[in-house]
């Protein structure tokens, strides 16, 4: 049997593979690489694998546990899922930015260490700057920058969290760690900008929806995922994550029941659906961690499903907008089916990964909590999985004729959907074997789960249809609606308005004051000041021997001219100096030495 | 990349049926009263779900949780959240050409 290789390894070289060649060899080439991966995969063996000597660090490459082993398969197949959905369209960018996308989410999955964590949580960004740029639009340009401006933010925090907690004697090893002092609480907010928490991961709905169709299911996958990946092995069981992952769940909602572009109202959805694993990780029980692996393998694939669904939508329309959209059922039946099937995969996931986090928060008697998920499942299901194919397909006829979605994206989300439907139906036989901690009991799905379940989300659906009808629910109205990244989009340019006019000010005025009066002063008293105070000295001699005012006048211009240019007869030099000499022996003389 | 557009929608197609919207709204609720009397069932027979919190056992508490949630939430995205954050489309533009995410705009 061959040994496995580095999933990272087989991705990165694979990308850059991918970079250089061109036509039809690039597309084959790009479709191998997630298979050779997965092929890959499955030679993989528990245990710590590929360790690296760097300075006086010990880096492990590969920690193959219960817990990297889900994400790590999740990534290798949402990665072939991803490629298979842009390769028609044969773009470098999204098919290289991909790969590495790919690359680097495996690689800081399979860390083992703080360090080559940080590695490859910073290329995390590089792939996904490139899935940005291959929408080829300015808006997309300038996202990549917004996104490169908080990523680079956020590696800092992180890197100064690192050092700290490693001069702290706090070590590299890649597990729990416990929040306390400045080290810890940087790297866990380094974690949390990735993970889109409130504010600081306002660059998430600001970014997605400008890249491009396809570059977006290997953003909704990759980055939050680790992020979620990182904090259940770092920080699992922390209480203030709990109220982290209420405002995710809750407040994202509100800005996807009233968002225009469909992707930004799927990407306030991703944002409220890692909210429930943020809970999950804030409890941080085994059942609360196991739950919060199954959520993100089931959410991951619905989600991919839907963005899919949009991208192709934008394919085929170059629209993506609610308000420009309407009646594609009939256009896109296939692609319509496959939204669906992401809409009822919402519901479905109330079964698997949430009533294992809900369950453990129950557990814990955590009511509020349980509330917001509650909250959480409803909204989600009405802003993601009921307006999303409501506005795209049906709800009226917007006049769009256009083709039904290219063979490949089809095969992606039909691939897609079928996981999806496998995934919830039958966990016991996909997902649960492989959670994190296998020997945690799954909480049996008694037929009052399942009706209370299904009612919340009929509930949700009925609020939904009446409010629509009685033309209640928010209209789709070309508008920005500010959120976080007012912050740096807005506030950004404000503060560097600010530093430039405040520091600049303090600048003016220093060099006014130092250059303008100091210095010009020092500059003036070595100029004139010597021969001023050589004219006030010799004036009362020039008196004594009985100068009139003229003529002193006139020894005081020859005297203050001679002196600013240095040029004295010889004899007042050696009158000077005589002086001079009677000073000094004076001096002596009373001091008596 | 544009579609093309058709000059008339058509405004005969099967979802947009006049009566549809009340048929959904009908096959929902009573779709919901069957749950519930199931739920009624199981909380009579005493089979039903062991519940962390007392109201989970009242009957039909996850369809009023579902319905009454959804409608706050769509209630304040619409009269508290919009009047509070919504400004034109190019707001955040600079000098030229932000399409807002859409190529089309």
């Amino acid at each position: 049997m061959p040994e496995a290789l580095p999933p990272f390894l087989i991705f990165l070289v694979g990308a850059a593979l991918v970079a250089c060649l061109r036509g039809r060899v690039r597309q084959i080439a790009a479709l191998a690489v997630p298979v050779v991966a997965l092929f890959n995969h499955t030679l993989l063996t528990p245990g710590t694998h590929w360790r690296i000597e760097l300075l006086d660090f010990e880096l492990i490459l590969g920690r193959i546990d219960a817990a990297s082993s889900i994400f790590l398969g999740l990534f290798t197949l949402l990665a072939f899922i991803g490629i298979l959905y842009v390769v028609r369209e044969n773009e470098p960018l999204d098919l290289a930015g991909g790969l590495l996308y790919a690359g680097s989410a495996t690689g800081a999955v399979l860390a083992g260490d703080l360090i080559s964590l940080f590695f490859f949580w910073e290329m995390l960004t590089l792939g996904a700057i490139l899935c940005l740029l291959a929408r080829r639009t300015p808006a997309s340009g300038r996202a990549a920058m917004r996104y490169l401006f908080v990523h680079v933010f956020g590696g800092v925090v992180l890197l100064a969290g690192l050092v700290l907690h490693l001069a702290a004697g706090g070590g590299t090893a890649f597990e729990k760690i416990t929040l306390e002092g400045p080290g810890p609480w940087l790297m866990f907010l380094g974690f949390g900008i990735n993970c889109a928490w409130p504010v600081v991961g306002a660059w998430l709905p600001d970014t997605y929806p400008e890249a491009s169709p396809g570059g977006v299911v290997f953003m909704a996958t990759f980055t939050t995922k680790t992020a979620i990946y990182v904090l259940s092995r770092t920080f699992p069981g922390e209480p203030v994550l709990l109220w982290i992952g209420v405002a995710m769940a809750v407040i994202p909602l509100f800005y996807a029941l009233i968002e225009n572009d469909l992707r930004r109202v799927l990407a306030y959805a991703l944002v409220n659906q890692v909210g429930i694993m943020v809970i999950g990780i804030g409890v941080g029980t085994e059942l609360a961690l196991n739950g919060t692996a199954a959520q993100a393998c089931v959410h991951v694939l619905y989600k991919a499903l839907l963005f899919m669904a949009i991208g192709s939508v934008i394919l085929r329309t170059g629209k993506s907008r609610a308000s420009d959209l309407g009646g594609l059922c009939q256009s896109m039946p296939l692609t319509c089916l496959f939204c669906c099937v992401g809409s009822v995969t919402i519901v479905l996931s109330g079964f698997v990964g949430k009533a294992m986090i809900k369950g453990a928060v129950g557990h814990e008697g955590l009511a509020l909590v349980w509330f917001a998920l509650l909250l959480a499942s409803a909204g989600a299901f009405v802003a993601a999985g009921l307006r999303v194919p409501f506005a795209a397909f049906f709800r009226r006829d917007a006049g769009i004729r256009c083709e039904e979605a290219p063979l490949n994206q089809l095969l992606a989300m039909g691939f897609t959907a079928a996981l999806c439907l496998i995934a919830c139906l039958l966990p016991g036989a996909v997902l649960y074997p492989f959670l994190p901690h296998p020997g945690t009991a799954v909480p049996a799905l008694s037929l009052g789960k399942i009706t209370a379940e299904l009612s919340l989300a009929l509930g949700a659906a009925l609020a939904f249809t009446v409010f629509i009808r009685k033309g209640l629910f928010p209209a789709d109205l070309r508008a920005t609606h500010l959120d976080g990244s007012w912050l740096y989009r807005r506030g950004g340019p404000a503060f560097y308005r600010l530093a430039d006019r405040s520091l600049n000010a303090v600048n003016d005025t220093a060099s006014r004051l130092f250059l303008g009066k100091i210095v010009k002063g020092i500059v003036d008293f070595f100029e004139s000041g010597l021969p001023r105070l050589a004219c006030l000295f010799m004036t009362p001699l020039w008196k004594l021997m009985g100068h009139d005012a003229h003529r002193i006048e006139e020894e005081r211009h020859a005297l203050f001219r001679r002196a600013r240019i240095g040029a004295f007869p010889i004899s007042l030099t050696a009158f000077s100096a005589v002086i001079l000499l009677g000073l000094l022996s004076a001096y002596y003389y009373v001091s008596g030495r | 990349m544009a579609a093309p557009h058709s000059p008339t929608p058509d405004q005969t197609a099967w979802y947009l049926h006049p009566g549809l919207p009340r048929r959904i709204v009908i096959g929902l609720a009573a779709s919901l009263v069957a749950l519930v009397l199931v739920d009624l069932f199981l909380a009579f027979s005493g089979s039903g779900k062991t519940p962390y919190f007392p109201w989970e056992k009242w009957p039909a508490f996850s369809a009023i949780a579902g319905f009454v949630g959804s409608a706050l939430l769509v209630l304040v995205a619409r009269f508290c959240l919009r009047p509070l954050v919504k400004r034109e489309e190019s707001y955040y533009d600079a000098p030229s050409h932000d399409t807002g995410g859409n190529p089309d705009a």
